[in-house]
């Protein structure tokens, strides 16, 4: 597993442990799914999946 | 984008034509109402007497620094929206400093918004007044940085929505009725003491799970502040806090922890009652890592540490060798360096795990040394 650093275009910021780029994408489109259905609002948008750490 | 300055003496926020002017101590004009792109300022030339918030009104920052004008009433049902495109001057979203009191007529319906749509780092300086509302969201994440202690008779709300927000509580403590953290929101929490004060029963704190959103600790405490009878929860998020601690005296109400869809973890969870029985509940099949689980009750006056479904554990995850003692357990399971020590007058009340109801075999080493 590595370390990737998602940035929202909100400027938010998490961080996902995954297998490749692609994985951490789809986990923080799942959280962000996951929040909206509480919110019910427009789900910010991706900005950039990047590598942080070798893990 | 302009500074707009309160002039001539005691007033109505919403009154332009009689109050507002362009320029400092200069003729006001009903044409200077506020909008979000002004910094509304009160200075050494605005006269005595009283501002009155008296109508929902946007501005780019509210600025007192030196303000003449003693008093600033936030009215009920009054909420002043501060933020906009551009950080008001000196990257100033709010200075309290200049106003000797700040009136809030209602803690729930007197509500300050920050709300700007820039990136650009803010600073707030509540002065330590006592504020009613305070609701922190963007359309990005500007970091606000407070300057002083915050003091709320109501909530404090950050991020709504998907908006996001950074916030820096900087070292300072804060307190406020409630706490709820959005998708997104981000909180340093700093060496300060976060004192929750509700005693309703309901939930206190709201951390969302998201991964976006995050409190970071840091060395600070967040106390339960004030006694009450009724069940408050604390909704941890699944996040990682420092110290917890419930202990003030004469408080009867449970306290109920849930980790929201992942698992919380504290430094130190201290709780306590000199004067009464308590209950510590965890929301069962969860678990909640504690490093230094302090939770002692006395003779005649137990603390219980339930699961919150009877038959269904919840987990408790000690890294290190704990003790306790007058403590009564239900449905509790311990991992981590088990067992868990529960002392001579402990109560085992079934369904429990990984505890031991008697004093650590060794215990008595030090007093013989």
């Amino acid at each position: 597993m590595k370390k990737y650093q998602v940035t929202l275009d909100t400027n938010a910021t998490a961080i996902f442990e995954a297998n490749n780029e692609a994985h951490a994408r789809q986990l923080a489109e799942k959280d962000i799914a996951d929040a909206q259905k509480i919110i019910n609002k427009n789900p910010p948008e991706i900005v950039s999946v990047i590598e942080v750490t070798e893990g | 984008m302009a500074d707009k300055f309160w002039v001539a003496n005691t007033g109505n926020l919403n009154d332009p034509t009689n109050h507002i002017s362009l320029t400092s101590g200069g003729a006001p004009g009903a044409g200077n109402a506020l909008t979000n792109a002004d910094d509304f300022k009160a200075d050494a030339n605005s006269g005595s007497g009283t501002i009155t918030a008296n109508a929902s009104t946007s501005m780019k920052a509210l600025l007192s620094s030196g303000s003449s004008i003693g008093t600033f009433i936030h009215n009920s049902s009054v909420t002043l929206s501060i933020g906009g495109a551009t950080p008001g001057a000196g990257n100033v979203a709010f200075d309290n400093s200049g106003f000797t009191t700040w009136t809030t007529i209602n803690a729930a319906a007197s509500i300050l918004d920050f709300i700007a749509s820039h990136t650009t780092p803010q600073t707030i300086n509540t002065n330590g007044k006592i504020l009613g509302t305070m609701r922190l969201y963007a359309a990005v994440n500007p970091l606000y940085t407070m300057l002083s202690h915050t003091v709320l008779n109501g909530a404090y709300q950050q991020a709504s929505g998907f908006s996001g927000s950074n916030v820096d509580w900087n070292d300072f403590n804060i307190e406020a009725l409630t706490y709820t953290f959005g998708f997104g929101a981000v909180v340093y929490m700093g060496s300060g003491t976060v004192s929750i004060k509700a005693t309703a029963a309901g939930t206190m704190w709201s951390m969302g799970n998201s991964a976006f959103t995050a409190p970071i600790a840091e060395t600070s405490t967040i106390l339960v502040a004030n006694a009450s009878a009724n069940t408050r929860t604390f909704d941890g998020g699944g996040k990682a806090y420092n110290n917890f601690q419930y202990t003030v005296a004469g408080s009867t109400g449970q306290l109920t922890i849930t980790a929201g869809a992942g698992s919380n973890s504290f430094n130190t969870l201290s709780f306590s009652d000199v004067t009464n029985a308590r209950t510590l509940a965890f929301t069962a099949g969860q678990t909640n890592t504690i490093n230094n689980f302090n939770v002692n009750g006395t003779s005649g006056k137990l603390m219980s540490v339930v699961s919150t479904s009877a038959g269904s554990p919840t987990t408790l995850h000690l890294p290190n060798p704990t003790n306790v003692d007058y403590v009564s357990f239900k449905d509790i399971t311990v991992t981590g360096n088990t067992p868990l020590y529960a002392g001579a007058n402990s109560v085992d009340a079934g369904g429990n795990t990984g505890i031991v109801f008697a004093p650590r075999p060794n215990s008595g080493m030090l007093a013989i040394l």
